[in-house]
């Protein structure tokens, strides 16, 4: 029977194959049992909401496989989004560990595998573990930088087509494969997506990837990118 | 209130802290530099002060007291994302990072501590680019 999505599914931690290359997951065998035996995995559509910014904590999403957005609204109802989750992170840490309110929502980008572990039970889990909660503030110092390098691009960038230029330039160190041509990236979030990433309109975006495309620093077929004039993009940032 | 301090419970950082009273002004540390440990800020303000390449400065963040400067590049271990600068006059407890490592050692559950501590500063973070965002 095929698995939901076509999904890579684990249902133990301990057989998780890529565990040890995740900065949370690779942790002792007696805490990855005791993880074992205090999650709760699921299968999640594209669109799920996993929590919602002013919500109560009731635990944390540990992000197997798939994306997830992080998102926030503004004073004004802007919606914005501060990150982009990747397989490994752990969503919900900072609200769950402190007892607060979530400060942003999550919504999965693509099918996504996540493992739910009650506030109580991953509170008594970092209590008891030296080494879990090392790997969660390492992973909290991360996110941290994350938001900082955020806040520098939307801080500093004298335009929106720079902070467009910077987060293309950024997913090219991510996640671009080099190609002969060009960087190659594999873009799922719409137009909308891109405009809450960087605090501006859909209209805005589209317009200045038309514009990128007719200046030949990129190519966009579907969901493929191909990155022309990498060193065109880099001339664009000043920050 | 410090938010790392909750009523009743012992300054984990007690012992190997140096606090000072510092001028309005002061450089605490700058973008750039390699992490010489981290500063607890007791009273007054600080500006988180980000640089372009242009050469273009901006205090994009402002840190008030209970919160640890410099914690996530100690963690880390990498150089400082911005220039901090005392706004006002301030008290600060600097740690150094040798001591706050082996602090961690001794007591490996002052990572609790530290992953609460960082939780604080992520939400800063997250509030600031709410800010920016807004006065797009």
């Amino acid at each position: 029977m095929p698995s939901p999505y076509n999904l890579d599914i684990h249902n133990t931690c301990a057989d998780c194959t890529v565990r040890t290359e995740r900065l949370f997951c690779n942790m002792s065998p007696s805490s990855v049992s005791t993880m074992d035996s205090i999650k709760f995995t699921g299968i999640y559509p594209k669109g799920s909401l996993l929590f919602v910014e002013g919500e109560q904590p009731r635990g944390v999403f540990i992000l197997c496989s798939g994306r997830a957005k992080l998102t926030t609204s503004s004073s004004e109802g802007k919606l914005l989004i501060v990150k982009i989750a990747e397989p490994g992170e752990v969503l919900g840490a900072s609200a769950t560990i402190l007892g607060k309110p979530y400060e942003v929502s999550a919504e999965t980008l693509e099918p996504s595998q996540l493992n739910f572990i009650k506030r109580e039970d991953f509170l008594r889990f970092l209590t008891a573990n030296a080494e879990v909660c090392m790997h969660t503030a390492q992973q909290l110092s991360e996110k941290y930088h994350s938001a900082q390098r955020e806040i520098r691009s939307l801080g500093l960038s004298q335009t929106t087509g720079e902070k467009l230029a910077k987060l293309i330039l950024d997913w090219c160190d991510q996640d671009g494969d080099e190609t002969p041509k060009g960087v190659r990236l594999k873009v799922l979030l719409t137009h909308e997506e891109i405009a809450q990433m960087i605090g501006t309109t859909r209209e805005t975006v589209t317009r200045l990837l038309s514009d990128m495309k007719r200046r030949k620093l990129i190519d966009v077929k579907g969901s493929t990118v191909l990155v022309l004039d990498k060193g065109e993009l880099e001339h664009m940032v000043s920050i | 209130m410090n938010y790392f301090l909750p009523e009743g419970v012992e300054n984990p950082f007690a012992s190997i802290e140096q606090v000072e009273r510092w001028p309005a002004g002061e450089i605490i540390f700058r973008e750039g530099d390699p992490p010489r440990g981290i500063f607890i800020l007791y009273s007054g303000t600080v500006d988180l002060i980000f640089s372009a390449r242009t050469g273009l400065k901006r205090t994009l963040r402002t840190a008030v007291p209970g919160e640890v400067l410099g914690l996530s590049d100690a963690v880390r271990n990498s150089p400082h994302d911005c220039t901090a600068s005392t706004r006002t006059g301030a008290k600060i407890g600097f740690v150094p990072i040798r001591a706050l490592q082996e602090q961690l050692e001794d007591t490996p559950a002052l990572w609790l501590t530290l992953a609460r501590l960082l939780s604080a500063d992520l939400g800063s973070c997250w509030a600031s680019m709410r800010t920016l965002a807004a006065a797009r």
